[in-house]
């Protein structure tokens, strides 16, 4: 089972709080403020990096079946099981672990 | 094999189709054994009573492709200098564990806490977000790990005690502090000979504190000397020790003396002028904690880092009216688009498309400046676009001091004329390919051997140089 692979939202990148401007003309304190926890983790997760598939593509290419396969109307991965074997190669060789072998 | 392949039982007794191997056509691309389930699947590994299992019994994983090898690493990764796991780091701060993202971290960076607050950042700039959003805040993610309060720095480990002679490094900006690390960690006695009174170099001495908090720079610099490194401030070679001397009692030399001559605006007399400065002298004034009268209205000319914390500092100080003269456009500023926007914000004037013609004086005192506007042309082969004065159209600018901040360049005049270190283009040291001088066992890095360029690619040199530093000394049959 492929895990939700490409759930995309838009998302703008966040932004840290600058020192407002009338406080800068005069002193030499730091402008940028910096990350909260919170804003620093929404932030890290946008990162593409950090989606369970990386469309590498590995798992399509070593499949024996050639059964996984790209479904351009949902734009995710797909594993046709009518002709899947769970020989759990696709499994196995996936750098980021994003697919499952679930007891049928 | 133990058993003979009679005794076997039956096996896959649904095949309908068996693989043979055609010697002829076959490339050895391995993609047949890689993709093969007895190499992916331990328990095929032990299963008994089959082909499958006898193949694979007692074969040690090893041959599993390394499927992180074979994928090229990520844009960001790609594009840092220092080849930065970035998004390695960036997983475990999503993770909520900053403190494994620190460790990622100073695998390649010897400076973190620097680069959180004033990296060039190449990385965002390709970062694959940008085509569905904005590309990733990664400068202020690392800024947050080395912040984050029960961050604990792992403690660097002790070094055993050294004999023989040690490694010279001769300046202690981010290229010597760069390879000073990286030879301490391979196991190399080194010391830091620094002309300052404080090691740093344009991290202490240049760039202004409401960029960069000297907090940063003392911290990355302790995490440094906790591994070994001695740095002795107040040493400045040439005009105390020599080069030979300090060469003699070395087991190799790097120099990193950076770029400290500041570049002037070619315009004859410019610096007999009463409320002329350079920007480094200035921006090295003000961080010994010197104060400056630049007057109400200031002029910096240039459109680096450099010229925007000159600016910025002119207005800190009480100035103003503080414009910033630029040849080429806006978008073509060398300096950060972030730093342009914050002056901006803070009220810098920025007259892009600008050269300056002349200096306007009364009385040797500075009391403006003559300008024409320019017209942008083509990308020459480095990407940096050419300009044209547009005829007749001058225009003057009032001021009370002008600052020049046209670049550096490096300062090798302490070296003595017959010294022989070949000099290349821009009055930078002449190195190859291993970042090697023409004299034996000397090598250089960072702003000296590029000319101007940032804090990552400096640190990326240093590094570079240890490993060539480290290969010499193997080489030499010295001590590791
Ligand atoms: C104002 C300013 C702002 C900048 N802002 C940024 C930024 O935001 N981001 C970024 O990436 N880059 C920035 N840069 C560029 C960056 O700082 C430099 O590229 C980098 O510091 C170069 O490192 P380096 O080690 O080669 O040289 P340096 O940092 O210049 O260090 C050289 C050291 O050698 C010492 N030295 C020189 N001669 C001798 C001698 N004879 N004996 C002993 N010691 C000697 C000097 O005192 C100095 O400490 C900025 C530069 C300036 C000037």
């Amino acid at each position: 089972m492929i895990s939700k692979a490409c759930e995309l939202k838009r998302n703008k990148r966040v932004r840290s709080t600058s020192l407002p401007t009338e406080q800068r003309r005069r002193s030499f304190a730091l402008v940028d403020k910096g990350l909260s926890e919170k804003e620093a983790i929404s932030e890290a997760s946008r990162c593409l990096g950090t989606l369970p598939c990386q469309s590498c593509d590995i798992c399509a290419l070593l499949c024996p079946d050639l059964c996984i396969t790209w479904n351009e109307v949902t734009e995710q991965i797909e594993v046709d099981y009518d002709y899947c074997k769970g020989c759990g190669i696709c499994a196995a060789v996936c750098p980021k672990k994003a697919i499952d072998m679930v007891q049928e | 094999m133990k058993r003979k392949t009679e005794e076997l039982p039956p096996m896959v007794a649904a095949r309908t189709h068996r693989p043979t191997i055609n010697p002829l056509r076959c490339g050895q691309c391995f993609v047949c054994q890689q993709g093969c389930p007895g190499e992916f699947l331990r328990e095929y590994r032990q299963e008994g009573g089959s082909l499958r299992g006898e193949i694979y019994r007692n074969r040690e994983p090893g041959s599993v492709p390394a499927t992180g090898e074979c994928l090229p690493p990520a844009p960001c990764q790609q594009a840092c200098p220092l080849g930065q796991d970035v998004r390695g780091y960036i997983e475990r701060i999503a993770a909520g564990k900053p403190d494994q993202a620190l460790a990622i971290v100073r695998e390649s960076n010897p400076l973190p806490s620097v680069c959180g607050f004033i990296c060039s950042r190449p990385c965002e700039e390709v970062c694959l977000r940008e085509w569905i959003d904005d590309p990733l805040s990664i400068r202020a993610l690392k800024r947050y790990v080395v912040e984050y309060p029960s961050v604990k720095q792992p403690a660097p480990s002790s070094s055993p005690p050294r004999r023989g002679k040690p490694i010279s490094i001769i300046g202690s900006g981010p290229a010597g502090l760069a390879a000073a690390h990286d030879l301490a960690r391979m196991g190399h006695g080194v010391r830091i000979l620094e002309a300052h009174s404080k090691p740093g170099g344009m991290l202490t001495m240049g760039i202004p504190p409401f960029r960069l908090p000297q907090r940063a720079v003392e911290e990355d610099i302790a995490h440094i000397e906790a591994m070994g490194v001695e740095i002795g401030t107040n040493c400045c070679v040439g005009k105390g020790d020599s080069l030979k001397t300090i060469l003699g009692d070395s087991a190799a030399l790097i120099l990193a003396v950076g770029a400290q001559r500041s570049l002037t605006l070619g315009i004859v007399g410019e610096d007999e002028l009463e409320g002329y400065f350079d920007c480094l002298s200035l921006l090295r004034e003000f961080s010994l904690g010197h104060s400056l009268d630049l007057g109400e209205r200031v002029i910096v000319v240039g459109g680096g880092y450099a010229a925007l914390d000159a600016a910025r500092t002119a207005l800190r100080t009480g100035s103003a009216k503080v414009t910033v003269i630029y040849r080429r456009a806006l978008e073509d500023m060398p300096a950060g688009r972030g730093e342009v926007e914050e002056a901006l914000d803070e009220g810098v004037e920025i007259h892009a498309q600008s050269l300056p013609t002349a200096i306007l004086n009364h009385r040797a005192r500075v009391k403006g400046l003559r300008c024409v506007r320019t017209k942008m042309g083509r990308r020459d082969k480095g990407g940096r676009r050419s300009f044209m004065v547009i005829e007749g159209a001058e225009f003057e600018v009032e001021a009370d001091s002008i600052i020049a901040a046209v670049g550096q360049e490096p300062d090798l005049s302490w070296l003595p004329d017959d010294y022989p270190l070949g000099r290349a283009r821009g009055n930078a040291l002449l190195v190859n390919e291993e970042l090697a001088t023409t004299l034996a066992g000397v090598f250089a890095a960072g702003d000296v051997v590029t000319g101007p360029s940032s804090v990552v690619e400096a640190m990326a040199s240093g590094k570079k140089a240890a490993q060539s530093v480290h290969r010499f000394l193997i080489a030499k049959g010295g001590r590791r």
